[in-house]
């Protein structure tokens, strides 16, 4: 059985249990974040939205929430856990993932489709999805940044699962929409079933929706 | 007169003459706000009457949060559309997101879910540096808030004319849609009703900002823009719509 979690704020929740269930035909529960339980369900998606109405900073509130350490017990037993935009947010601030999410650098909104590259082997997400996607981002920091170390680490150990790449495949300035070091778009942790990502898959699941390589990457889900 | 009210020496006359009496401070203060132009179209209410507002299709019609129609197969759409003219006029982003935390309440007030915003918007000439920071503000505010809660912006129209420059017109609209069975009015009208007030935390900054709609704009009118608007009320957008 799948969770997602509502946050007070949380806005693709009811999209991502579209896409889940409707569509992949999952098993999957909508939870109030107060009545989560880990033990309860196998996988966690941590949808996107605007928790806690991104007072202090994004994702900051539901990070220190009981909910969390539920998820991160989960984490810790190996069961797949996804954060999708405000959800990497939450996911870097709880430190379950390294680096963090700061403001664009055009300092505005954005909201178009993007392609991806799948670089990194070694999260369970991306075992289904070939080299490229096509999903949609909607996000005003989304940012990712980490020292320097910290992305050689990343290198190191193949966390670096999607990254922001043009028509032709190539990680260039102008496929880059947010600023992102690196290009990077979604990382995992070491052991590979945490994943953060600031693209929508939840929004790439049908054809009417403009395209469905969202669904590549929830396949795994089970 | 003992409270600072925005209403005319009139309209005060009429409160005395209806009451039979001089009004507390609270009750001038609610006068105040139900009586001023935000909240009764006072101004506009002769040419809204000429809008057509009957029909088979009709099932809330005016007086209620939203105008809700029948759309067939057992479903409703509800439909908003609010002026947010004066506080956009000297606080552009507050004032127009603002517009649309009231619109997109007026929806979920009748127990539907929000889908979609549209906004018509006039300015003076794009020449002018006032006209372009109200432009930029106005725009930024109503997708901001669209975003937060997570209802896109989906149409809109924009009008540049030197004739909208000291009094530029911000109107949004909301639709969303409802199982016509599913369909919630708010009115507590017999004595013993229970009236429960929802929403997120709010500061004194909207203190007086609906009869602010009431009073003329002037070159000392930017005295009145708020110090610290809060306006983010995506978490109560959630709390509404846990079904």
């Amino acid at each position: 059985m799948i969770a997602v979690i509502r946050f007070p704020g949380s806005n693709c929740d009811m999209d991502m249990v579209h896409a889940l269930g409707d569509v992949l035909k999952r098993k999957v529960k909508l939870v109030w974040h107060r009545e989560f339980k880990g033990g309860e369900f196998d996988v966690v998606v941590l949808p996107g939205g605007f928790t806690y109405g991104d007072h202090l900073r994004a994702g900051i509130i539901a990070a220190f929430s009981p909910a969390m350490k539920e998820v991160r017990e989960m984490a810790k037993e190996g069961k797949p856990v996804l954060g999708v935009c405000n959800g990497f947010q939450i996911l870097t601030e709880t430190g379950m993932l390294p680096g963090s999410l700061l403001r664009n650098d055009g300092l505005n909104f954005v909201c178009k489709w993007i392609r991806l590259k799948k670089t990194g082997g070694r999260s369970l997400f991306a075992r289904k999805v070939e080299d490229f996607v096509s999903v949609p981002i909607a996000h005003n920091e989304g940012r990712y940044f980490i020292d320097e170390k910290g992305l050689r680490e990343l290198e190191q150990n193949d966390q670096i699962v999607f990254k922001y790449v043009d028509a032709g495949g190539n990680e260039t300035y102008e496929s880059n929409p947010n600023g992102s070091l690196s290009n990077i778009a979604g990382i995992c942790n070491p052991e590979g079933n945490v994943m953060g990502m600031m693209p929508h898959p939840e929004r790439a699941c049908e054809e009417i929706l403009g395209g469905k390589d969202g669904l590549k990457i929830l396949e795994v889900l089970k | 007169m003992t409270a600072q009210v925005d209403l005319t020496a009139e309209e005060q006359k009429q409160v005395r003459q209806i009451l039979g009496r001089e009004p507390n401070e609270v009750e001038w203060g609610m006068i105040d706000i139900m009586w001023s132009e935000h909240c009764s179209y006072k101004s506009s209410r002769p040419h809204l009457a000429k809008l057509p507002t009957k029909g088979e299709r009709v099932l809330v019609g005016p007086g209620y949060d939203s105008g809700v129609v029948d759309i067939g197969k057992g479903w409703a759409a509800n439909f908003k559309v609010e002026t947010h003219n004066h506080p956009s006029a000297i606080e552009p982003y507050g004032g127009s997101a603002t517009g649309i935390g009231g619109i997109v309440r007026d929806i979920l007030a009748l127990g539907a879910y929000p889908v979609g915003f549209l906004d018509s918007l006039h300015f003076g000439s794009l020449n002018s540096p006032h006209s372009q920071w109200l432009f930029r503000y106005v725009v930024k505010g109503v997708a901001d808030y669209g975003n937060c809660i997570g209802v896109p912006t989906v149409a809109g129209e924009v009008q540049f004319d030197k004739s909208f420059e000291k009094n530029c017109l911000v109107n949004v609209a909301s639709f969303g849609f409802v199982r016509k069975d599913k369909i919630v009015q708010g009115y507590a009208k017999a004595p013993g009703d229970v009236l429960i007030l929802a929403g997120g935390s709010t500061g004194r900054d909207g203190v007086h900002g609906v009869t602010f709609a009431s009073r003329t704009l002037d070159e000392n009118s930017e005295m009145d823009r708020p110090k610290s608007p809060r306006w983010r009320q995506s978490s109560t957008n959630t709390n509404c719509h846990t079904r």
